[in-house]
């Protein structure tokens, strides 16, 4: 199945973001392998019916970050090296980890809560 | 940046928009037209002819929610393809008026929120008392900005009339200060317009005659209507698209507008 991204406006997050976060999450879940060219920023901003700026901001964070690169003619890719960087992915879990506890203690919910759900999705 | 400097600046955006586009221009023409036919061939059947020429309050409330529905419907259909301008797409007049179609429901809904809301702010306005009016003023202009992005959230994330006001309100926190400064650049700009729109009228029936000159005042007005109804609606779906999505649409950004645009995250808001 190609990437795709689902755009949830109730989450209050920009779309740019939610672009970008969906990306990474389906480089990390393996849906958008490393050979595997990027939707160019025309087509996925027709698909998602968004402004074309939006599409471009994201891609621009992601490549800033280092997450996927530009090569001239031939479309945009997942970076292999970062992905592979077994410190970047403890970094990047870590980071999940964090700002999950922080937006279920905001709802009330304890950092045990979250490990458990977290099990729970994995099984 | 001052505020005037601003206002000129996001017109000049707009219109931009408006040139290249100028087929945006003939929604809020359709919609005058659709008003000035409820009035002609609706009101008439819902009004039936009384001595007294007086109306009960259910049909003025009626006919209020007639015309938000009617004005509404273009209204949506005109940003409808304003955000589709401002993607770089050819906006269609009738792809604007099959979007507003499909969202028929909500834009009833919307109209029927939006009416009893106005219907109600305008029975304060009949108190004489000082403070009922500026209490009227207040609550008037609180309600304009909260709804200002309802028909644009409407659209693009085809929601209901009332899911798209609370989305609006949302989109309001994080935007207040480029929101407020529409409005009051609708106002200043309509102010200015309708100043040389007097001007020009006059001399128009001066130089003109009476019937000529009222025709050519006529043709201006509508002009005027078409104009800055569509330039505010550009703004309006630029407004959304930089909030919703958090990017600055293309003819609206650079470095003269960029400093304009600020966002507000609202305190539970993550981080963009």
């Amino acid at each position: 199945m190609p990437f795709d991204v689902e755009i949830d406006y109730d989450r209050g997050v920009p779309v740019y973001r939610q672009i970008y976060e969906a990306v990474l999450q389906a480089l990390a879940s393996g849906a958008l392998p490393r050979d595997e060219q990027l939707p160019t920023i025309h087509d996925l901003a027709g698909r998602l019916t968004i402004n074309p700026n939006t599409v471009a901001r994201a891609y621009r964070e992601l490549e800033q970050d280092g997450y996927i690169e530009g090569h001239r003619g031939r479309g945009t890719f997942p970076t292999a090296e970062r992905l592979a960087d077994p410190g970047d992915k403890q970094d990047i879990l870590r980071s999940i980890y964090d700002k999950a506890v922080v937006e279920a203690a905001r709802h009330g919910i304890g950092a045990a809560d979250v490990v458990r759900y977290f099990r729970k999705v994995r099984t | 940046m001052t505020v005037f400097h601003a206002i000129v600046e996001l017109s000049k955006a707009s219109w931009r928009v408006l040139r290249r586009y100028p087929c945006l221009a003939w929604f809020p023409v359709l919609s005058l037209a659709s008003v000035i036919a409820v009035f002609l061939f609706v009101v008439p059947v819902i009004v039936p002819g009384s001595d007294d020429g007086e109306l009960s309050w259910f049909t003025f409330y009626l006919i209020t929610v007639l015309l938000y529905v009617t004005q509404m419907f273009f209204s949506v259909a005109l940003t409808a393809e304003a955000l589709r301008a401002l993607r770089g797409e050819k906006p269609v007049i009738s792809n604007g008026l099959a979007t507003a179609a499909a969202r028929a429901p909500a834009v009833a809904s919307l109209a029927l929120i939006t009416a009893t809301v106005g219907f109600v702010i305008g029975l304060l306005g009949r108190s004489t008392k000082v403070g009922v009016k500026l209490a009227k003023a207040l609550v008037n202009t609180a309600w304009s900005l909260a709804t200002y992005l309802a028909i644009p959230v409407m659209v693009q994330e085809r929601r209901g009339g009332l899911t798209s006001l609370r989305r609006s309100s949302d989109l309001f926190r994080r935007t207040w200060g480029e929101t407020t400064l529409s409005e009051v650049g609708v106002r200043v700009v309509t102010a200015h317009l309708s100043l040389i729109l007097l001007v020009v009228a006059l001399v128009l029936i001066d130089l003109l005659g009476d019937s000529l000159g009222l025709l050519f005042v006529l043709a201006l007005t509508i002009g005027f209507i078409a104009v800055v109804g569509a330039l505010e609606a550009i703004y309006r779906a630029a407004l959304y698209v930089f909030a919703a999505e958090g990017v600055i649409p293309e003819p609206f950004s650079g470095p003269e507008l960029e400093a304009i645009w600020c966002p507000k995250a609202p305190p539970d808001a993550p981080v963009p």
